[in-house]
């Protein structure tokens, strides 16, 4: 990586994480950086990212602390189809798909290699093939090693076997060089269910979504050696992969924004491959514009995990930085109602269902002149709060959940025989509708009004900045 | 039918053309993953017309487009042990029998006996996913399930989905027209639904 002789002086030496008022224009020019559009760039030195130093790598070495650990290893979900959606949270996991599907071997790459004469029909082809496999949307980028991991995305896939193990022992650049194209894919979380986050209708379009989109990759990964080329996997990041590939640009939130579907995508595992494809190129749908006046997903995450401060640089980056320690540590404190939180998705004035005024309001922004982008964003901001809300709390019912319904908290000795005895609490089904959601036989939530268009949302802000209260309140009484 | 062979010259190998190592088609690998353990708590299911709404509403949501289920008549019932796969009667787990299907129909654009491609087999792989989901949940809840040997298009009709044509291939009832419907597995179940029909012995 290079840069500018005369502004190495300037570049920050040790502290990897700089805060500041618009930065970019006083931070030196990486050359040979790859653009991932205006929300996220490279302007100085970085080192590719650790996988285990991931927040999942770290919570199985134990660092995190207790709750968070049994969150991870050894929980068992309440509720019957989210034992089924997702391998952490099954009784046994041969019940879920992506247990199946991960378990699959691979075959081989076939000897008799498809010849390209046409690198743009194939990138249609493979496009095309995605779609039909069903993705909704799909990115080709050239890759750089400032997208790669500088090992596995799994570095002990729970058999203790390492990197080194396994044998893999090219680095990013490496890799990127055997492999320059990466193919990038999403699936669509279903915009009703999403309305209903912090539940666990929201989870199950979250996690349904998600073993839909690797088994989408298993199968394009097979196709691509069918065709006589390597399709490699649990090396790229999802994120930079996705801004390069133009499947969107990174939000406040952290979460990678569409053009048609907003934030309420799941980018699973890049595929990288030495297919001749041609690359996309990052797209901007006006949210670096919007990012920096609307602030909605901040006020709204019920950890205060997303900053309201301006961009900062961190690892070479300058991006919105959000704290994923307080992110995460929420999820061992909730699991008993619901699993993925996903208020930013849910909140974020791109996350709108695929219609016609959504795609004018974005090509409209994507069409006004840059200087003249912060009016029409406060405008739109406004107008998304008059209509939509300032936080989406619609009542959503899907089978025989119905997030109207107040879950009931279980005292801890109690959950197993209330389990045993009860029709099950927080939506198992196989209830009647009356029952799900809450309403066991030890004790009832608020009874549900059927007319009632609010759903039902843990406030949470404050329990999750108690300890910070009792702090300043102890220096105030001093 | 949509045609693309002459947009896109590649099209006609990914619909037709079988793969060449038979380990990159994932649908058998799906079809033959090992069943999981029946869930020890039952969560009760003491309205049977929600349970079968539950279930062809999930299938529907899950990708299929219909989902039947047909009351299954005792001498045509599959017996599993009760004590979960793998075990048998020496063991001492008791037999049991299964006495509802469920069937899911996809209506693919492709003809999976002729289209053998990984494109063509689109239906074929989305009714084993759909049907694998049917039966984790189904244990989940605490109910066996399995799949079965009937005829799913036995099932189908018994469900009042559709019927046979003379050829003997099914036509869906509310099926798209010049698609093909597909449907490849029975899961037979102990989980008390209201079935939409019954499978008589012949």
């Amino acid at each position: 990586m290079v840069i500018k002789e005369e502004e190495q002086a300037s570049s920050q030496p040790e502290e990897q994480t700089t805060s500041g008022k618009d930065t970019s224009e006083n931070l030196p020019t990486v050359l040979d950086a790859p653009y991932f559009g205006r929300t996220a760039r490279i302007v100085g030195s970085w080192e590719s990212v650790d996988a285990s130093g991931t927040p999942h790598e770290k919570n199985k070495r134990g660092e995190l602390g207790k709750p968070l650990y049994n969150w991870y290893m050894n929980r068992v979900a309440d509720d019957a189809l989210a034992r089924t959606a997702f391998p952490q949270s099954a009784a046994d996991k041969r019940n879920t798909l992506q247990q199946v599907v991960s378990r699959a071997a691979k075959g081989d790459v076939n000897p008799d290699k498809f010849e390209v004469t046409d690198a743009k029909a194939l990138s249609k082809h493979i496009k095309r093939v995605s779609e039909h496999l069903g993705a909704h949307v799909v990115g080709i980028a050239a890759v750089h090693p400032s997208m790669l991991y500088s090992g596995s995305r799994y570095p002990d896939d729970g058999t203790g076997a390492t990197d080194a193990a396994r044998g893999i022992k090219q680095g990013p650049d490496d890799m990127a060089t055997k492999y320059p194209y990466a193919i990038c894919l999403s699936t669509v979380w279903d915009y009703n269910m999403v309305q209903a986050h912090r539940h666990h209708i929201g989870d199950h379009s979250y996690h349904f979504s998600q073993s839909r989109l690797q088994l989408i990759y298993a199968n394009l990964a097979a196709y691509i050696r069918e065709l006589g080329y390597e399709a490699v996997q649990n090396r790229a990041q999802p994120m930079p992969t996705a801004l390069a590939a133009g499947i969107g640009e990174l939000g406040r939130n952290g979460m990678v924004i569409t053009e048609k579907y907003g934030a309420r995508i799941h980018l699973g595992d890049p595929i990288l491959t030495n297919m001749p494809l041609v690359a996309d190129k990052p797209i901007d749908i006006g949210v670096d514009d919007f990012c920096k006046v609307c602030r909605k997903c901040a006020t709204t995450c019920p950890t205060n995990s997303i900053t309201m401060d301006d961009k900062v640089v961190h690892n070479g980056v300058e991006k919105y930085k959000i704290n994923w320690e307080t992110c995460y540590r929420l999820r061992a404190y909730v699991m008993e109602f619901w699993e993925v939180c996903m208020s930013c998705v849910t909140v974020c004035p791109y996350t709108k269902p695929k219609v016609w005024w959504h795609q004018l309001t974005i090509g409209t922004l994507r069409r006004t002149p840059y200087a003249l982008r912060p009016m029409l964003v406060r405008g739109l901001k406004f107008l998304d709060d008059k209509v939509w809300g300032t936080v989406p709390r619609k009542r959503v019912k899907w089978l025989t959940y119905d997030s109207g319904i107040k879950p009931v908290k279980k005292p801890r000795d109690q959950a197993v025989a209330s389990v045993a005895r009860s029709n099950g609490a927080n939506g198992t089904n196989g209830t009647n509708g009356a029952h799900a959601n809450g309403a066991s036989a030890n004790g009832h939530g608020e009874a549900p009004d059927p007319s009632e268009k609010m759903g039902y949302y843990y406030p949470l802000k404050e329990n999750t900045r108690r300890f910070e209260i009792m702090e300043e309140r102890a220096k105030r009484s001093k | 039918m949509t045609d693309r062979s002459d947009r896109d010259r590649l099209w006609n190998h990914f619909i037709n053309s079988p793969p060449a190592d038979a380990k990159n088609d994932l649908t058998p690998h799906i079809e033959s993953a090992p069943e999981g353990r029946v869930y020890p708590v039952q969560s009760a299911s003491d309205d049977p017309d929600t349970m079968s709404q539950t279930i062809k509403e999930l299938g529907q949501w899950l990708g299929v487009n219909l989902v039947g289920i047909a009351a299954v008549d005792p001498s045509l019932q599959p017996e599993v042990s009760s004590e979960g796969e793998g075990d048998t009667d020496e063991e001492g787990g008791q037999s049991q029998q299964l006495p509802f299907g469920i069937v899911c129909v996809v209506h693919s654009d492709h003809d999976p006996e002729v289209s053998k491609g990984l494109g063509g087999q689109k239906g074929t792989q989305l009714d084993a996913v759909v049907i694998h989901h049917l039966r984790a949940y189904i244990l989940e809840l605490g109910y066996r399930a399995s799949f079965s040997d009937l005829d799913p298009v036995a099932v189908a009709e018994a469900a009042e989905l559709g019927r046979r044509d003379q050829s003997g291939r099914f036509i869906a009832a509310a099926g798209k027209k010049g698609s093909y419907a597909v449907l490849s597995h029975v899961l037979s179940t102990d989980l008390p639904m209201a079935p939409d029909g019954r499978l008589i012995a012949a």
